[in-house]
């Protein structure tokens, strides 16, 4: 079961560490998971690695979540991969304009285990038997 | 006058008193004639009149009879009856009063005396009414006024109640992220100010949990337990609890026990380890010299009942008569300046008292200033009838050693921060968890596991409040599926009404937000035998893998034992640097194994060997060599032979470096998060302290160029 579900692979990226330490504790024992800290790791992983599924921090230095994600867009390589947006609690604003640009979904901080295995699940057109 | 007529019945067998008395009354009173008893009673079927007028001679039924008869139904006791009797018969007037009469009048009767003594009655009778009246207009005013300060006290206990909610619930965050990161490899530093920290939140814990209880005792909302206990297990817990403390205090703590009793008791052990915890830890916090004694007597038994004597004595400040008058009362304690010497609430001796006194004992206090006090009480209890089984053996926790369980809970819980701390809390005692986020998500996991035929949780921790489906509904909804999974309370809210609540509602204990560890562990004792057990002064750490610890061990043994001389040649050949390294090694080694005074001795030397000067002083190294030789005799028993070598192999081992660098390289490279179970293996390898830093980071590019660059001194590249 565990290498069946191991074919999937989601690029975390957060510049937060407790962040990023929470996401990858909710989702290592389900998918392959690689972790960085800032827009242009990301984009760079995301080129080399293809993974199938990009959890993306909104607020981020140097280059924000929708940079990223307009990055990713410019290439055909990438430009498919499902992004969903991390946003703060009370961010509306971000998840509004997230979605109007193309993000498949967001999950908003402090996470809620099930709901971040819920929506990575659907994104990826799994579903997990736990969760109804 | 009168608006409505007051009516009155006048009894006579004599037609001419009848009708004389009768047109004197009607004027002014409705009157009913009745020519005898018989008639009268008709009468007073119809009505009830305001007054009756009763002769005494009568045939058939007397006036004495009719009295009776009239006293003694409800309907009509409270009729004034004025009787009509011969003149000068004193006699008959002194029954009559004796049988209830308000008044009598000597026939031939005067009219108007007549209509005076009725008058007199009817106004005695109009006041009785009134001041009836006002009575109970007073009554409903009382009535109105206590239910308003019933309504206040209980609106104080449940502001109470949700303060205390309140304060433990960041209260729970505070102690068990304290306790976790003092299991982490922190610095000493870091070490020592999270210690102050979690003192003193478990003070200010014990703090609020003494004016939660004062609260419930004084609404008298706690009730004493009934279980099956074993009483000398309860002196051996307050043996090892206070003994540390009197030791260190340099008291003398004595536990006399003169009769022991091989029969379990029936009672509350918690509540009375309480009382005697109270009254111990105040023995040896205003003792400065002397002896601290805890006595213990067999008074009286008998086939079913065991009476015992406890006396706590001690020779410290004592108290005068005026003291020992107050000491009982909430929030006093005496002097003004012992209190600030001493701290607390001085609620420590209420509870006591009122816990001793709900068990039926009453507590006596000795004392003399400057020579010492006694605290004493009796108890009976009732022995362990047959059907009600033996004592739990593990009713209390054993405190200096941690136990190590197996199993799988299941933590229902919304907030972030405290399925943290579970999570964690109950890693570190072997538990594997699944977090729920709310009562729905936990019903859900446990029928999913049912209906697949999973193995199911052993145990589930059970929040109150949740969003979606709170503790109570999703407690409900789980033992309906008859899983056998026993639930238990982890709430904030610890108030004996909740937790009769969470009791009625199928879960089977409750467990106060926050916890402290023993408190977990006297918990899951009841539904876990530990598989092993760790001492706490051999490791106090129970996060570290075992096996980790062994290859510390190991470590420790094989690069330590000569430390000391290493670092006495360094500075004699004047390399203080050298000295300077191996004096830091020794103190982070030291606090791997939470080796503190060690750890504290090294860092006195390695401060004094700073920027390259040596400020050591002898004692300092006469400290360090006590401390490294103390730890070195306790360790060298516990090596490992076999691993011993493959340790100190390990660490010089190329092969098996290269082997975890490559593997870390290839994680790195790739961002993988998984990198960060090498950790543990890297903490062997010198000079990766950075290393670590910034993979625990995630800083994982960072991390690559520091590894190259160990890979290339290390000329492994």
């Amino acid at each position: 079961v565990k290498d069946m579900e191991k074919k999937y692979s989601i690029l975390v990226v957060d510049d937060d560490t407790s962040n990023l330490m929470e996401l990858v504790s909710i989702l290592r024992a389900d998918y392959k998971i690689y972790a960085v800290k800032d827009g242009a790791s990301a984009l760079e992983k995301a080129r080399e690695s293809l993974p199938d599924l990009i959890l993306l921090d909104v607020i981020m230095p140097d280059m924000n979540g929708f940079e990223v994600l307009g990055e990713l867009r410019k290439s055909d390589k990438t430009k498919n991969i499902p992004v969903i947006f991390i946003t703060g609690v009370n961010d509306s604003k971000s998840e509004r304009e997230g979605l109007e640009i193309g993000a498949a979904d967001y999950i908003r901080k402090p996470f809620d285990a099930m709901a971040v295995k819920k929506s990575v699940s659907l994104q990826l057109g799994i579903t997990i038997n736990s969760i109804d | 006058m009168q608006l409505t007529q007051k009516k009155i019945i006048i009894v006579d067998d004599n037609e001419a008193n009848l009708s004389v008395g009768r047109n004197l009354l009607k004027p002014y009173y409705e009157v009913y004639p009745a020519p005898s008893a018989a008639k009268l009673f008709n009468i007073l079927e119809k009505l009830v009149p305001d007054l009756i007028l009763l002769d005494v001679n009568m045939p058939e039924m007397n006036g004495y009879e009719t009295i009776r008869r009239l006293k003694a139904d409800k309907r009509f006791e409270q009729i004034p009856v004025v009787f009509l009797t011969a003149k000068n018969d004193e006699e008959s007037e002194m029954e009559g009063f004796d049988l209830g009469a308000a008044d009598y009048v000597t026939k031939p009767f005067s009219g108007p005396l007549l209509l005076r003594r009725i008058s007199n009655q009817l106004l005695i009778e109009q006041q009785k009414r009134d001041l009836l009246a006002s009575q109970a207009a007073l009554q409903d005013y009382a009535d109105n006024l206590e239910i308003k300060v019933r309504e206040k006290t209980a609106a104080k206990t449940i502001f109470l109640a949700n303060m205390s909610h309140e304060l433990r619930t960041p209260m729970n965050s505070i102690v068990g992220f304290s306790e976790l990161a003092l299991d982490d490899d922190v610095s000493l530093k870091t070490r020592n100010y999270l210690s102050k920290i979690l003192e003193n939140s478990e003070w200010l814990l014990h703090i609020i949990n003494d004016i939660l209880e004062i609260t419930n005792i004084e609404s008298g909302k706690i009730d004493l337990n009934r279980v099956a206990f074993d009483l000398n297990e309860i002196v051996n817990v307050c043996r090892k609890m206070f003994m540390p403390k009197a030791t260190e205090n340099g008291l003398m703590l004595n536990f006399c026990i003169y009769s022991s009793i091989d029969k379990g008791l029936m009672g509350d052990p918690v509540r009375l380890r309480q009382a005697l915890v109270n009254l111990l830890s105040n023995a040896i916090k205003f003792t400065n010299t002397g002896f601290v004694e805890f006595l213990m007597e067999i008074k009286d038994i008998s086939n079913n009942t065991a009476t015992v004597y406890f006396e706590i004595s001690d020779s410290g400040v004592g108290m005068t008569p005026e003291q020992i008058g107050i000491i009982f009362d909430p929030f006093t304690q005496v002097e003004a300046g012992t209190t600030r010497s001493h701290g607390g609430t001085g609620l420590g001796l209420t509870i006591t008292k009122n816990i001793i006194e709900m068990m039926g004992g009453s507590i006596t206090v000795e004392s003399t200033p400057g020579v010492g006090s006694k605290f004493s009480f009796k108890l009976t209890f009732d022995l362990i009838g047959e059907d009600e089984g033996k004592p739990k053996k593990r009713t209390m926790a054993d405190i200096t050693r941690k136990p190590r369980y197996a199993g799988e809970i299941l933590i229902c819980e919304d907030n972030e921060m405290n399925q943290h701390v579970a999570k964690e809390t109950l890693a570190k005692v072997g538990f594997s968890t699944v977090i729920a986020g709310n009562g729905k998500i936990g019903y859900e996991l446990v029928k999913d596991r049912m209906q697949s035929g999973e193995k199911l949780f052993d145990l589930i921790f059970m929040d109150i409040h949740m969003p979606v489906m709170d503790g109570i509904e999703a407690t409900v909804k789980i033992n309906e599926l008859n899983s056998g999974i026993p639930i238990v309370a982890m709430t904030a809210n610890i108030m004996p009404d909740d937790v009769k609540l969470y009791l009625a509602s199928g879960m089977k204990s409750c467990i106060g937000k926050p916890f402290t560890f023993q408190e977990l562990v006297l918990c899951l004792n009841e539904y876990f035998e530990p598989v092993s057990w760790q001492d706490e002064n051999e490791d106090e750490s129970n996060n570290m893998e075992s096996d980790l610890r062994q290859k510390l061990i190991n470590r420790f043994v094989n690069k330590n034992s000569g430390a000391l001389n290493e670092i006495k040649d360094a500075i004699r050949d004047g390399d203080i640097k050298l000295a300077y390294r191996i004096a830091h090694n020794l103190k982070s080694s030291a606090g791997q194994l939470q080796k503190t005074c060690l750890q504290i001795a090294a860092q006195e030397v390695e401060t004094s060997l700073k920027d390259g000067v040596n400020k050591t002083e002898p004692w300092q190294i006469g400290a360090l060599e006590q401390e490294l030789q103390t730890v070195i005799d306790e360790l060298t028993p516990l090596v490992s032979e076999a691993s011993a070598n493959e340790i100190s192999e390990y660490s010089y081992d190329s092969t098996a470096v290269f082997e975890l660098f490559d593997k870390l390289e290839v994680l790195l490279g790739d961002s993988d998060p998984e990198c960060l179970s090498l950790v543990d293996d890297l903490r062997f390898i010198k000079g990766s302290d950075e290393l670590i830093r910034q993979i625990e980071d995630y800083d994982f590019k960072p991390a690559m160029e520091t590894l190259e660059k160990i890979m290339e001194e290390m000329g492994l590249r």
